[in-house]
């Protein structure tokens, strides 16, 4: 399966002052440690660190995320809608990739 | 869609916080780091050591008391999970979201992995609802503890056993 | 069933309808079904199943995920028609002169007894109860001799239709071990004796007690709860739409466009497609087998459209589910009244009670209430065939993070019968898997493809 790609579903009807769930999934291996001998490996492990999402470019939520969250994380949030307008949400690996994805709310 | 870098005017507005540790990794671009504390093991996916679960809760939130939630808290974890790998966790805080007061952190914490803490989430105002759910692993039986912080440093916990029939947790 | 009988039923009264049907179940002819020996599977490599030599070893290839291992066992029967019975019941002569050790036979039972079985030990978890409560074995004045026999060879003391393994007469275990765990059991008297020996006060401790949980990950039909349909979207949709390699026309090309997505069909909505998985698996007199939807995308997409598309592969996974969603909410309605229908929902029938593998045990030492239908085998709460199982394949696998088909279930099943497995595309699967969802049609079971489970 493919890394980094990002899902977001918003309720179908949403007016103006809702608070609306946003969830978002990206697929991502989340890798967790390995051992070796009952040691663990070192090397750098390749996971979702961090969640950030902006409304119309004001933020409005963030997670730190770590090896225990499940592979291919999911993360439902909320947030108060005002104006129509986009929903960013982005995924930091810790290999320094970042992976976008956008809803758009409409009233 | 893939990206190297997102947009640097993405959160060029958003209400900042004082960026709480030195020495943040530098492999997040600035303008997308909001300051949170990230220890730099995190950011680079090495290896981090196991934590005990009062150094995890040290390490938080100093010494600040964790006062029982009570009905402030829904926090739904199943009561057994067949498979630790993926263990779907909701938690609904009925606090209020106002510019003054609000819920700012819910963490979700599993105290026998090997590194207790599963996710921190931060809200705002903006949130107008302190409600997140997402799915963590579990090495083990454990007990689960949904945690919330007020922005005016208040912290209350709920926790809950959750058995695990196949651990889901290496890291 | 012949081509013009079905127009004819498809057009005619009811009632000359059931005259016709009764016509054509005296008269109409059984195909013989392939088997796989004669046919030419379709499956990937991991899913063939190939035994072969390594070093000196030989081994049964598998999937590389989820813990199939190599471990051959191919001198056990298996689902493959032709394949030995199962060695008949044997009586077991407990050795005189050897002692038993409680100790070493508590370790035993730590083991493979207690996905079955509950012993008075809190750190035994999680015990199951498809067998016996053991608490107070020790209390019920059976003999060594008995309890021996029960262990070597449980057929021999409650008939052929016993779910247990066959621990001694299949060679897994030896005299001494036996012995061992025997002298464990006569230990559990309970306290007082006959009363089961308190060691936790954890009601879900005991399997008996335990509450069944199914665990909650969101709508199976939310792209943001269920991960194999973003996988579903970037593969079997962008296929459906490909021309061949030759410039064969596309799917879509024959089939029809996918429209917007609804409710229902999250992944777009073909037309031409809805109802299809609700009447698979179906004879395919051409190919002289049941096929299902996967066995036939198998060999109609590199017929037709020039696309490779191997049963348990990605894209065939994947574009069954495009396909099958196209019915969700739809009653599974298999043709039971074909003939040759009917013959394989037999055949899988009687492979549901066939023993296979080291283990010896059946689809249905599990999956009935006989067996552990209903219960708990361990941790896991097995699924009753007769009331509610094997419902809606492909699913998304949490544990494993894949998609799996009901073939890399059968397939993941041999694993602990130690029984080697077959090409996901044998002839007999699809037979079985008929039997399976003849009991679907019959109960009116619905359509929900794809699901997400553990």
């Amino acid at each position: 399966m493919s890394t980094g790609q990002v899902r977001i579903r918003l309720p179908e009807k949403i007016k103006a002052g809702d608070v609306v769930t946003v969830r978002a999934l990206v697929t991502h291996p989340m890798e967790i440690m390995a051992f070796k001998d009952g040691k663990p490996v070192e090397k750098s492990y390749n996971f979702i660190h961090k969640v950030e999402a902006a409304y119309n470019g004001r933020k409005v939520f963030e997670a730190t995320t770590t090896q225990a969250v499940s592979q291919n994380p999911f993360i439902s949030f909320q947030v108060k809608v005002d104006a129509p307008g986009v929903v960013k949400i982005l995924f930091h690996d810790t290999q320094g990739k970042i992976y976008e994805g956008q809803a758009e709310i409409k009233f | 869609m893939k990206r190297k870098l997102a947009q640097p005017d993405m959160f060029s507005n958003g209400r900042r916080r004082t960026l709480r540790i030195l020495g943040a990794s530098g492999l997040v671009a600035g303008a997308l780091s909001l300051g949170l504390p990230m220890p730099a093991g995190a950011a680079t996916g090495m290896p981090e050591p196991d934590e005990k679960i009062a150094d995890t809760l040290k390490r938080l939130f100093g010494n600040r008391p964790l006062q029982p939630a009570g009905d402030r808290i829904k926090f739904d974890a199943p009561i057994i999970a067949e498979n630790g790998a993926v263990v779907p966790v909701r938690v609904d805080v009925e606090l209020p979201m106002a510019k003054d007061d609000y819920v700012s952190n819910i963490y979700i914490i599993s105290d026998k992995n090997r590194r207790p803490l599963n996710a921190q989430f931060s809200l705002t105002p903006d949130s107008g609802k302190a409600s997140v759910a997402t799915n963590i692993r579990l090495a083990s039986t454990t007990d689960v503890r949904a945690i919330a912080e007020t922005s005016k440093g208040a912290l209350y916990e709920v926790k809950r056993e959750v058995k695990v029939t196949v651990g889901g947790c290496g890291g | 069933m012949k081509h013009w009988v079905r127009k004819l039923l498809r057009f005619k009264r009811p009632g000359l309808v059931a005259i016709g049907l009764l016509f054509v179940a005296a008269c109409a002819t059984v195909g013989t079904t392939v088997t796989s020996k004669e046919w030419t599977s379709r499956a990937t490599l991991q899913s063939q199943g190939i035994v072969k030599d390594l070093g000196g070893k030989r081994i049964q290839e598998r999937y590389p995920f989820g813990g199939f291992g190599t471990d051959n066992f191919e001198q056990w029967p298996t689902f493959a028609a032709g394949s030995p019975a199962y060695p008949p019941p044997k009586k077991g002569q407990m050795p005189a002169g050897i002692k038993g050790d409680p100790k070493k036979g508590q370790a035993l039972m730590r083991g493979p007894c207690t996905a079955c079985h509950l012993i008075p030990d809190a750190a035994v978890w999680p015990a199951g109860n498809v067998g016996p409560d053991l608490r107070t074995i020790g209390h019920r004045g059976l003999t060594d001799a008995h309890l021996y026999q029960v262990i070597y060879d449980a057929r021999v003391v409650f008939g052929e239709t016993s779910p247990m393994a066959p621990f001694g007469a299949s060679g897994m275990w030896t005299a001494q071990q036996i012995v061992d765990v025997v002298a464990y059991l006569q230990t559990l008297k309970g306290n007082p004796p006959g009363v089961p020996d308190k060691v936790t006060d954890d009601k879900q401790w005991n399997p008996f007690t335990r509450d069944v949980v199914k665990p909650d990950y969101g709508d199976p039909l939310d792209l943001t709860a269920n991960p194999v349909l973003g996988l579903a979207d970037s593969v079997a949709v962008p296929l459906w739409r490909k021309p061949g390699p030759k410039g064969q026309q596309s799917c879509a090309g024959c089939h029809g466009n996918i429209g917007a997505a609804d409710a229902q069909r999250p992944l777009g909505v073909i037309a031409s497609m809805a109802g299809v998985g609700a009447r698979y698996p179906k004879w395919i007199a051409r190919h002289s087998r049941m096929m299902s939807v996967e066995d036939f995308l198998a060999v109609h997409a590199p017929e037709t459209s020039g696309h490779e598309m191997p049963s348990q592969g990605e894209q065939n996974l994947t574009m069954s589910i495009l396909v099958k969603s196209q019915s969700n909410g739809m009653p599974y309605q298999i043709d039971l009244k074909d003939a040759n229908v009917a013959a394989a929902v037999k055949r899988g029938q009687e492979l549901f009670q066939r023993r296979v593998g080291q283990r010896g045990q059946s689809c249905s030492d599990c999956h009935t209430a006989r067996g552990g239908g209903n219960k708990f085998l361990g941790g896991r709460f097995l699924a009753d065939v007769e009331k509610d199982a094997m419902v809606n394949h492909p699913y998304w696998r949490t544990a494993w993070q894949r998609p799996i088909d009901i073939r890399i279930r059968m397939q993941w099943c041999m694993t602990p019968l130690l029984a080697n497995m077959l090409p996901g595309d044998a002839p007999e699967y699809a037979d079985l898997e008929t039997f399976l969802i003849s009991k679907q049609t019959q109960r009116g079971d619905k359509l929900l493809v794809p699901r997400i489970s553990h």
